[in-house]
């Protein structure tokens, strides 16, 4: 596969929270919650994959999640924020494998089991779990697999997914409408998927737990039309019952034939969306509403922890993985020196400076996540050391540096610029700090304005190779800045072709230690994840690379 | 914005020569003198507020920096002392910056940033107005079209375009409402001096041959201190708000320098948690543009625009 | 500064064709105006006949639209011309009150012309006391300030900054009306008394023809910006020829002066309409 993807603005999917604008605070007790119903206590054979503990599992209820925004199309081709992911990934559809626990990699959802991979690591068999129905009742073959993922190759939809699948062989031509049919894609028979790649690729593995790579009805697709984005047909645990734009809410029951028998356990799950931060931290201590989807942002994180008693009842921290960075300019002159890159890197307080993000990351000084699945680390994250960074500065040759700092209104930048601003300060750099809106600071950075601006990002698919590819590879879709590393591009390369997930995150280690020697950005921190939920809920679970999982939840009684 | 309310100069003139009614040298009415007495009251209340905001801001050399990022003064979950707490009056800011410290600093740049762009607005204004009103001509419909334009635009706005234009910073705010605020006065003088040109004695001067800028300066100008001193004041009133104003909208003075303004901003997305880092600089607004609104209310009421004796001779 | 020698039998001032107009409105008509040195011409009319409006055109507080002013048989043209001309001319205004910056103490005030022509740097202060004594003010204090002064002790303020460069033309726009009865003539004697002493010749401009009666050589009567007769004082007051002349000598003295208008309502025509009150013009 060349090259990373062309992500449309993964930062829309990968950074949680806005700005939150100031709301009075409501003293926090627990509302009502739902009608108090006693629940049957449920027998569920298997679970799907993934987080939970579901001893002591009852049935009922009613379940509102609170969104900022609307969701952009509940279509897996084509929606990628938050809402959509959310609704796609663990609501309406099943792809083939889900992440299993809290941290691990893939395991067998839709899929009947983990699929044979060929001796030159290019083909893939994947065999179908029998009895996986629509939303609809019709039963899904791997016909419907290869139908679903030719039409994420069109590009008449202009799905920003696309750009995943053009790893497997002939997918190039059908993109190119040089063909009709992906040669690399074949339905074997009714439960057997094969695919045969371009060349080896460690991240197809995890692909194929994406949303937009689950089996969609041909029929249904056809039959709604545009509708399909708002009331689509799938195999997930939910089908979609209502979907009111007017009054901004969407109506969720469970899917009567999902495969996982016995899931899900609540009545009904219902989305509420144009509810911004401080009245959705409101709603969710009034118990109006039971989840907010987006979790907490800083600025309503500060509110709970500013309460402990609200902390205890209404956060639940998830761990995810995600980086925290400060982008440097490579285009400017006196950035390409790694000397000054490292000397800024020494320069940062991450104690200080994570302080203010309320718990939404934990300083860490290297440019991977701090937790990684099956990786061991070499390279040594910075610390804090202004001596260091002065000394480094003066090798450097650099007297007095003037740099530009970029942030747009969402928290937690705009503090965390001014406590970098006196930080720098103190090792001799002056930092202006670039106050913008979030359209105009997404704008601006695109263009590669600007010497330094905040960057968050969480990884989905499961290795750190998609960090690396989407922001530090030269032609990486999100390398604004002009970062050239060619060793970084050969590792890189070679531990995409690794025969394993272990060989291959050797190699990444290699590439994260040469990322942070050279200091190809200022790393702060390691994100983290503050769902916010109602205490009435059981076995609330979320991961960073889906969302939360509706389907093993309950309500206490 | 609110124009400069101004009384009719002409109110007892025109009565003293129409009529053998009292003239305006001779003792007013009693209504008049309490009048005057409030107003008295009034303005020297405000200036004492203003005179002890001045001295807070010199004080700035005793509060410590104003930059300094107390990171013990952060809990652990990143919250901010609170008043009074861990050796801060105030309190800290969200990062963890001493909050007196900085409002000190910030009511500074604040008055700087309100007087010095009253004093040159105001002066702006004044010299547009003289110049217009007392040669009159096709000088006067050009700078007085000049006027209007500044007049109907919208405050914010425009002053936010100017900013990005002129740059942020002290003297880029400074620049920027000079701009927006000198019309007002420009035009208030302008009536003014149209008044005064077609008075007796300027005319009585001009006929024995005084010549027009002698007249200008000294039949003119001296009468328009009061007015000048009434718009001064209004004017400041208008001139902290919007200079905070384009602070808090990010136009005006930058971080990590504290001006009421920025401090606003900065404290209006930290007052769920922690409700001091508002109300701190906003009292401290409020107060401002109150000493200035009473100072001005206050010489409004004492003497509509009296031009017997000067502003200070009460 | 000493003027040119005219030739013999120039008048002193001598205005030809002053036309004004505002607007729609005309407010002097092809008025002609001829002063002999120590002589006093009155123009007579009612408010609104142009008297006032001829007063400023010839000392030049507004622009006429046509017609020429000469003084000693030069015409006034130009800011040079016209500021010597105003060093020969003094002028007394009918608001004493208001003819006065009332930040200025009356010794500033009679001073002004003196500082204007430059005519103050060499014993201005002494000249100003002189003046002050001349009127009357006889001890007035020179740094005292208008508003300690009364109406009639104002205007004889005015007359001593009239005088003050020595003019050989005051020009009196009403000098008395605004004045009690009692001070009225004293301020009128004053005047006489003036003229005799300086050789001072005087437009006066007046709605009250006992004043004319009292002080005036030669009398043009002005209705509506045209001059419909004109004489000597006697000739005018004994016998009238105008209708308009005739009705303005019926006038009944009100009881204050103050209310005093001319004659019983004039219905010669229908009513003219008044100038516009922003009219004046730049004097330059």
């Amino acid at each position: 596969m060349a090259g990373p993807p062309p992500l449309p603005s993964r930062r829309h999917l990968l950074t949680f929270g806005a700005a939150g604008a100031a709301a009075a605070f409501l003293s926090g007790c627990g509302g009502p919650g739902s009608p108090p119903r006693p629940g049957a206590l449920a027998h569920v054979g298997a679970w799907a994959p993934g987080p939970g503990d579901q001893s002591g599992a009852r049935r009922g209820g009613h379940i509102i999640t609170a969104w900022s925004n609307e969701a952009q199309s509940y279509d897996p081709a084509i929606g990628w924020d938050l809402h959509s992911w959310e609704a796609i990934s663990t609501v309406l559809h099943a792809p083939l494998y889900q992440y299993a626990g809290p941290a691990d990699g893939p395991a067998p959802h839709a899929a009947a089991a983990m699929p044979k991979v060929s001796a030159d690591r290019r083909t893939y068999t994947v065999p179908l779990r029998r009895g996986v129905r629509f939303h609809n009742g019709r039963r899904v073959t791997a016909q419907d697999y290869v139908w679903t993922w030719t039409r994420v190759l069109d590009p008449e939809l202009a799905s920003w997914a696309s750009s995943y699948l053009l790893g497997i062989e002939g997918a190039t031509e059908v993109y190119e409408k040089k063909a009709k049919k992906v040669r690399g894609l074949e339905a074997l028979d009714d439960h057997t998927l094969r695919i045969r790649l371009s060349e080896p690729d460690i991240l197809f593995q995890a692909l194929l737990c994406q949303p937009y790579m689950a089996a969609l009805p041909k029929e249904e697709v056809e039959r709604l039309g545009a509708g399909f984005s708002r009331t689509p047909v799938g195999t997930g645990p939910f089908r979609i019952t209502r979907y009111d734009s007017k009054r901004q809410r969407a109506l969720f029951r469970p899917h009567d034939h999902y495969f996982w028998r016995g899931t899900p356990l609540i009545d009904t799950l219902e989305y509420r969306w144009g509810i911004d931060y401080p009245l959705q931290a409101l709603q969710l201590s009034g118990g109006k509403v039971d989840v907010l989807g987006e979790g907490l942002v800083p600025s309503q994180a500060a509110r709970f922890t500013a309460d402990p008693e609200m902390r205890e009842r209404f956060v639940h921290p998830v761990p995810v993985r995600g980086s925290q960075w400060i982008t440097t300019n490579h285009k400017r002159p006196v950035l390409k020196d790694p000397r000054v890159r490292q000397a800024l890197s020494w320069a940062v307080d991450r104690e200080q400076l994570t302080r203010v993000s309320f718990g939404l990351s934990d300083p860490w000084g290297c440019a991977f996540p701090k937790h990684l699945d099956r990786y061991r680390r070499t390279a040594r994250p910075y610390t804090h050391d202004p001596d260091r960074a002065r000394a480094l500065l003066k090798e450097a040759g650099v007297g007095r540096l003037r740099l530009r700092f970029l942030h747009g209104t969402q928290d937690p930048w705009p503090l965390m610029a001014q406590v970098l601003q006196q930080q720098f300060a103190s090792v001799g750099v002056e930092i202006t700090l670039d106050a913008m809106s979030e359209s105009a600071f997404e704008l601006a950075t695109s263009k590669g304005e600007g010497d330094l601006y905040g960057t968050d990002m969480y990884i989905v698919l499961d290795s750190a190779l998609e960090l690396v590819t989407t922001c530090f590879t030269s032609d990486a879709a999100q390398n604004y800045t002009g970062y050239h590393n060619k060793r970084v591009d050969a590792l890189t390369a070679k531990a995409r072709k690794a025969p394993t997930v272990e060989a291959s995150n050797a190699i990444l280690a290699e590439v994260e230690k040469e990322l942070t020697e050279d200091a190809a950005g200022i790393y702060i921190g390691s994100l983290n994840f503050l769902a916010a939920r109602s205490p009435d809920l059981r076995n609330y679970q979320m991961r960073g690379e889906t969302g939360s999982y509706y389907d093993r939840l309950w309500v206490k009684r | 914005m609110s124009t400069v309310p101004v009384t009719p100069p002409t109110a007892t003139a025109p009565v003293a020569t129409a009529a053998s009614g009292p003239r305006p040298d001779q003792p007013r009415p009693a209504a008049r003198a309490t009048a005057r007495t409030a107003g008295r009251r009034l303005w020297l209340t405000g200036l004492c507020l203003l005179g002890f905001l001045v001295v807070l801001a010199l004080c700035t050399p005793l509060a410590g920096s104003p930059y300094t990022i107390h990171t013990d003064s952060l809990t652990s979950q990143g919250l901010p002392a609170g008043v009074g707490e861990n050796g801060h009056l105030l309190g800290t800011d969200a990062i963890g910056r001493d909050l007196f410290a900085r409002t000190l600093f910030g009511l500074r740049a604040t008055l700087i940033i309100a007087l010095t762009a009253n004093l040159t607005s105001v002066a702006l204004g004044a010299v547009v107005g003289l110049v217009a009103g007392f040669y009159r001509g096709w000088f006067e419909q050009v700078l007085m079209r000049i006027v209007d334009v500044f007049l109907s635009v919208p405050t914010v706005l425009s002053g936010l375009a100017l900013a990005s234009i002129v740059g942020r910073g002290t003297t880029g705010i400074i620049i920027v409402v000079t701009a927006l605020y000198w019309a007002w006065t420009a035009r208030l003088v302008h009536g003014e001096t149209v008044r005064l040109r077609g008075r007796g004695f300027v005319e009585a001067a001009l006929a024995h041959g005084v010549r027009r800028h002698t007249a200008l300066r000294r039949h003119v100008l001296p009468h328009l201190s009061t007015i000048l001193l009434n718009v001064a004041a209004l004017n400041g009133a208008a001139v902290v708000v919007v200079g905070a104003g384009l602070s808090y909208l990010g136009a005006g003075i930058q971080p990590p320098t504290p001006e009421l303004g920025n401090m606003l901003a900065d404290g209006s997305s930290s007052m769920t948690y922690a409700p001091h880092t508002l109300f701190v600089p906003l009292v401290l607004v409020i107060a401002t543009v109150l000493a200035f609104v009473l100072v001005a209310e206050g010489l409004n009421r004492r003497n509509p625009l009296s031009e017997r004796r000067s502003w200070l001779d009460a | 500064m000493s003027a040119p020698q005219p030739a013999p039998g120039t008048p002193l001032l001598e205005a030809t064709g002053i036309t004004k107009r505002y607007g729609q409105y005309t407010a002097l008509d092809d008025v002609d105006l001829r002063i002999e040195t120590g002589r006093t011409v009155s123009i007579v009319g009612e408010s609104g006949s142009g008297k006032s409006t001829l007063a400023r055109i010839i000392v030049g507080l507004e622009r006429a639209d046509s017609g020429t002013v000469r003084f000693r048989g030069e015409a006034i043209r130009g800011r040079r011309s016209r500021h010597a001309f105003r060093r020969s001319v003094g002028m007394v205004f009918q608001d004493p009150y208001e003819s006065m910056d009332p930040r200025l103490t009356i010794g500033e005030i009679v001073a002004e012309p003196l500082r204007a022509h430059g005519m103050y740097r060499d014993g201005g202060k002494e000249r100003v006391r002189e003046l002050l004594d001349s009127v009357g003010m006889h001890g007035a204090e020179p740094d005292a300030y208008p508003h300690k002064f009364s109406g009639g002790q104002r205007q004889r303020v005015c007359i001593a900054r009239a005088l003050a460069t020595d003019p050989d033309l005051v020009i009196c726009d009403e000098p008395t009306s605004a004045l009690d009865v009692s001070v009225q003539a004293q301020i009128l004697n004053l005047l006489l008394d003036l003229q005799s002493r300086r050789q001072l010749a005087y437009l006066f401009i007046t709605h009250d023809l006992d004043v004319v009666r009292r002080i005036s050589d030669e009398v043009d009567v002005l209705l509506r910006g045209t001059v419909v007769e004109r004489g000597t004082a006697e000739q005018i007051t004994r016998s009238p020829e105008h209708t308009y002349t005739q009705r303005l000598l019926g006038a009944v003295p009100a009881i204050s002066p103050r209310q005093r208008h001319i004659g019983p309502p004039l219905d010669i025509d229908t009513p003219a309409p008044r100038p516009p009150h922003d009219a004046k013009e730049d004097p330059a």
